[in-house]
């Protein structure tokens, strides 16, 4: 039995409740591109999805496991809980998930009628892109932490502003 | 406002002077029952109702005969009429600006019948009524008649000044050593700057065209020490107004910052009163605008004011000093530059208003024709749009001409004026030196003084503009920080840490114009986690009677009580943290889906939160976006669906776990299947809370405890759904409404 939030007690099974999954009980495994898990006792799912529950604000807790049709099956809460293969398997399907680039340095930034293009060097590589709106549409989950969001929609992590040589930082806080 | 205005002789001689304190009501009325303008009175006293009117009493009557008495609205006015002796009569008529007065005379009237008509039954004795105090704010200034800005009671025309400007003078209290220091350098400032044309006096007459010989090496040897002091005193004017101005820029940010965070923060505890008498617009101009205007007043105006004032003296004493001859004739275009400056800016003024109407008007119609492109496009109104937008694009074209051309005559004509004295002095001046009176050096001193008091005498033109916009800015910031709420807690308000949830309603009256009430002698009995229905048409007073739940307002009349208490006698924030609200247009802030579930909680935990979105049905809506919990929503939550806010606020709701509920119109701006949603996540918050719910669609009502169809302020019928339909009454006559417009909508389908 669990408590929900109105503080009554509820059986697991209603809908309305969150499932959080024994990290003991499961056991990962890679299947070509597909990733599949079994929970002991239970039963086996041939196709999993490991989505982050809020990727900014708490990126390595909190994971919607989720079925091939896209339904939840349980809130993984810390996969450093899981076995070292699922702790791998786990980790390697999220980096394939979320294509999030972190800055390590940022070459140049030329601003050209309302849009700023970028020159940066990344964790997978030099990069270019361009933003519009950069100051309205720049997140910062932390003081010292920017996503910057480009005009295709993709997303790319300065995890520590204060980390970045002075040229970078520059560049950067001229265009914020 | 008094009810009992200065009668005119001939009026009270017509009543048979009534003596002081006899007359409860006496206003004028401003048109005759033929709808002209023209006077006609109505007066009450203490047993009598007169009306006179063009020399002759026109209706009298005692007032145990008058029943039914009431206010007829009408376009651009009204009608007092009433019931005497069994016939309707229409008494008088008035245009809306005296609508008030006869409004609270007829409240009087109908309070007086009420007890009369009580007066025979010794069950029902209550005292006489006696003329309810106006809480209502007049719409013109009593003083001067100048009808006061909408949501503001300043007029700019009484306010006294010297006051205002006290209290303005009072805010800089606690920077009075920065603003001292600033002031200091102003003087500092002003003096400096009198150096360089007291220089170029010696620089001519004794180096560049001395009249008496001085020998040459002289002249060599003094020029750099001249040229070096001016350079000198540029250096330290320049270091001196680019220290001021810093400090002047972070003193005045100071202060706006202060004045912003304390109006702001009055704002916030305002009751809701304010904000309907005040829209959204006109509050945010106040922390924003009013608080600039202000603050510009005090840190740019006020040292600019000085700086002109000393410069003006310094110089004016300087110039009557070399040649006071010279200097009076120099003033003698002033008083011309000073008209045509005051002019020219008045009429500037008006038509720069008229600039930014048109562009106003403009942007409004852009937003308007854009916003609702598809209907303009569903009925193929493009070539009209384009045709409507032609004379705003007229009139801002015309406006901006006028203005730029205004401008750009003026401001030579008058640069040309004040020029005439610096040619009356190169005339008058030139003779002088030419005769030996005056020297070269003296000249040329002269007008460079002269350049320097030109800017002051302009400034003078307009700085009673300046003060009156910045005293009138001040006055409106102060307001705001004057007003107290109306929806006060009481002084000895009693704590509730938990509430079991029995609400009742006991006799209760109100209306948003007292004199008009919406909710008439109301009286409802709730029991802790019940769930009940308001029902009825538009205008019935369901949403009222939410407000009233939630003590937005307070009733006028009975009191609405939480597990016994008096709602005004319980402390607010306990009250408040225990009631819980999901509205139809749902409100979302500019933050993260987290943040705004976090809004009811702030120390909530993360699994709390996801806890309050899971049973809300929103947790997998929100999973499945690619940033999931963080996902920004924008202003008002755009960046979701209708019935992803809903139950993003439903969520919300769940987290903050209320005793007391209020539903209102929680689904009916979605679609079916979303509504299924969001019933099921509605049906899993109310369980064990006392909940209010208003909803147009009456099968969403079906699990409601017991229903309340209200009609005209007033409950006509109470009880279950099926209870309501077997008696066939006013429930049943509007499910039958709904039913037939469904089958109307499946047909036209």
């Amino acid at each position: 039995m669990q408590e929900n939030a109105t503080g009554e007690q509820q059986s697991g099974s209603e809908s309305c409740e969150l499932r959080y999954l024994d990290p003991r009980a499961l056991r990962f495994r890679q299947a070509g591109p597909t990733l599949q898990m079994t929970i002991e006792n239970e039963c086996t799912w041939l196709k999993v999805s490991i989505l982050r529950v809020a990727p900014l604000s708490n990126a390595s807790r909190y994971f919607s496991v989720r079925d091939a049709a896209g339904k939840e099956i349980g809130i993984l809460v810390d996969p450093h809980e899981l076995d070292a293969d699922g702790r791998r398997l786990v980790e390697q399907d999220l980096e394939r998930r979320y294509v999030v680039p972190l800055i390590q340095r940022i070459i140049s930034a030329k601003e050209r009628f309302g849009t700023v293009d970028w020159d940066v060097q990344t964790d997978r590589g030099r990069c270019r892109f361009t933003t519009r709106n950069l100051r309205e549409d720049a997140l910062q989950p932390s003081p010292s932490r920017y996503i910057l969001t480009d005009v295709d929609g993709n997303h790319y992590d300065v995890p520590d502003v204060n980390a970045l040589d002075s040229a970078s930082r520059g560049h950067l806080m001229m265009n914020l | 406002m008094p009810l009992v205005e200065q009668l005119p002789e001939s009026v009270a001689a017509l009543a048979g002077a009534p003596a002081d304190g006899e007359l409860v009501i006496a206003i004028r009325s401003d048109l005759n029952l033929q709808g002209a303008y023209g006077e006609e009175w109505l007066l009450v006293t203490q047993e009598r109702l007169l009306v006179c009117a063009g020399g002759v009493v026109r209706v009298q009557c005692p007032l145990e005969r008058v029943r039914m008495p009431a206010c007829e609205s009408l376009i651009g006015g009204g009608a007092l009429v009433a019931t005497l002796d069994g016939r309707p009569v229409e008494l008088i008529r008035y245009t809306n600006g005296r609508a008030r007065r006869f409004g609270r005379a007829a409240k009087y009237l109908s309070d007086v019948a009420a007890w009369h008509e009580a007066a025979g039954k010794p069950e029902q004795a209550k005292e006489k009524p006696q003329l309810a105090e106006d809480t209502e704010e007049e719409r013109r200034c009593p003083t001067c008649g100048l009808p006061f800005n909408e949501g503001s009671r300043v007029c700019p025309v009484c306010m006294d000044k010297s006051k205002v400007l006290l209290r303005v003078m009072g805010l800089l209290r606690p920077y009075w050593k920065r603003g001292a220091l600033v002031m200091g350098l102003v003087v500092l400032g002003t003096a400096v700057s009198m150096f360089p044309p007291y220089l170029v006096k010696p620089l001519v007459d004794k180096v560049i065209n001395p009249k008496e010989p001085v020998p040459l090496e002289s002249r060599y040897a003094l020029l750099p020490v001249l040229v070096l002091a001016m350079l000198g005193a540029r250096v330290l004017t320049t270091t001196l107004t680019v220290l001021r101005g810093r400090m002047m820029a972070r003193l005045g940010g100071q202060l706006g910052f202060d004045l912003r965070a304390r109006v702001c923060s009055h704002v916030q505890f305002q009751s809701l009163k304010f904000f309907s008498k005040h829209n959204t617009g006109a509050i945010m101009a106040r922390i924003t605008q009013d608080t600039g205007s202000l603050e510009s007043a005090l840190i740019d105006v006020l040292p600019y004011f000085v700086n002109n004032v000393l410069t003006f003296i310094a110089i004016g004493v300087v110039l009557f000093g070399m040649n006071w001859r010279l200097t009076l004739l120099v003033l003698i275009p002033m008083p011309v530059v000073m008209v045509l400056s005051r002019l020219f800016w008045r009429r500037l003024m008006a038509i720069l208003h008229r600039f930014f109407h048109f562009r106003a008007r403009i942007n409004a119609f852009l937003n308007d024709s854009l916003s609702g492109i598809r209907v303009v496009k569903a009925f193929a109104q493009e070539s009209q749009e384009i045709a409507r937008f032609h004379p705003h694009n007229a009139g801002l074209f015309d406006s901006t001409v006028a203005l730029e051309q205004r401008w750009v005559t003026i401001f030579p004509m008058l640069w040309f004026i004040t020029g005439l004295g610096e040619l009356i002095v190169w005339y008058i001046g030139g003779r002088s030196v030419l005769g030996g009176d005056m020297t070269m050096g003296m000249l040329m001193s002269f007008i460079a003084y002269l350049g320097m008091f030109y800017g002051p005498l302009q400034f003078f033109t307009r700085i009673i503009d300046y003060l009156t916009r910045s005293l009138t800015a001040a006055e409106r910031v102060f307001e705001v920080l004057d007003s107290d709420p109306d929806v006060r807690e009481a002084e000895n308000a009693v704590p509730m840490p938990r509430i079991e949830g029995r609400v009742e309603f006991r006799n209760v009256t109100f209306g948003y114009d007292q004199h008009k009430p919406v909710l008439h002698n109301v009286t409802l009995d709730v029991r802790p986690g019940e769930m009940i229905g308001f029902v009825g048409q538009s205008g019935a007073g369901k949403s009222t009677t939410i407000s009233l739940i939630c003590r937005f307002y307070d009733p006028q009349e009975g009191a609405i009580c939480i597990d016994g208490a008096d709602v005004r006698t319980i402390k607010q924030q306990d009250y408040r943290s225990q009631l819980g609200i999901v509205l139809q247009d749902t409100f979302l802030f500019n933050g993260s889906i987290a943040d705004n579930i976090r809004y009811a909680k702030p120390e909530a935990t993360f699994e709390e939160i996801m806890a309050a979105a899971k049973i809300a049905n929103a947790h997998d809506f929100i999973v499945q976006k690619p940033m999931g919990y963080d996902t920004r929503v924008g202003e008002r939550g755009q960046a979701l669906s209708g019935g992803e806010r809903q139950r993003i606020a439903i969520a919300r709701a769940v987290l903050h776990n209320p005793r007391v509920l209020i539903l209102d119109e929680a689904t009916s701006s979605v679609d079916t299947d979303t509504e299924k949603q969001i019933q099921e996540a509605i049906a899993r918050l109310v369980k064990g809370r006392t909940t209010f719910a208003i909803a147009h669609r009456l099968s969403t009502l079906r699990n409601a405890d017991r229903l309340v169809v209200l009609k005209d302020g007033k409950i006509e019928e109470m009880g279950t759904h099926d209870e309501l339909l077997e008696k066939k009454g006013e429930f049943h006559r509007l499910v039958q409404l709904q039913q037939e417009m469904s089958r109307i909508k499946a047909v036209s389908r």
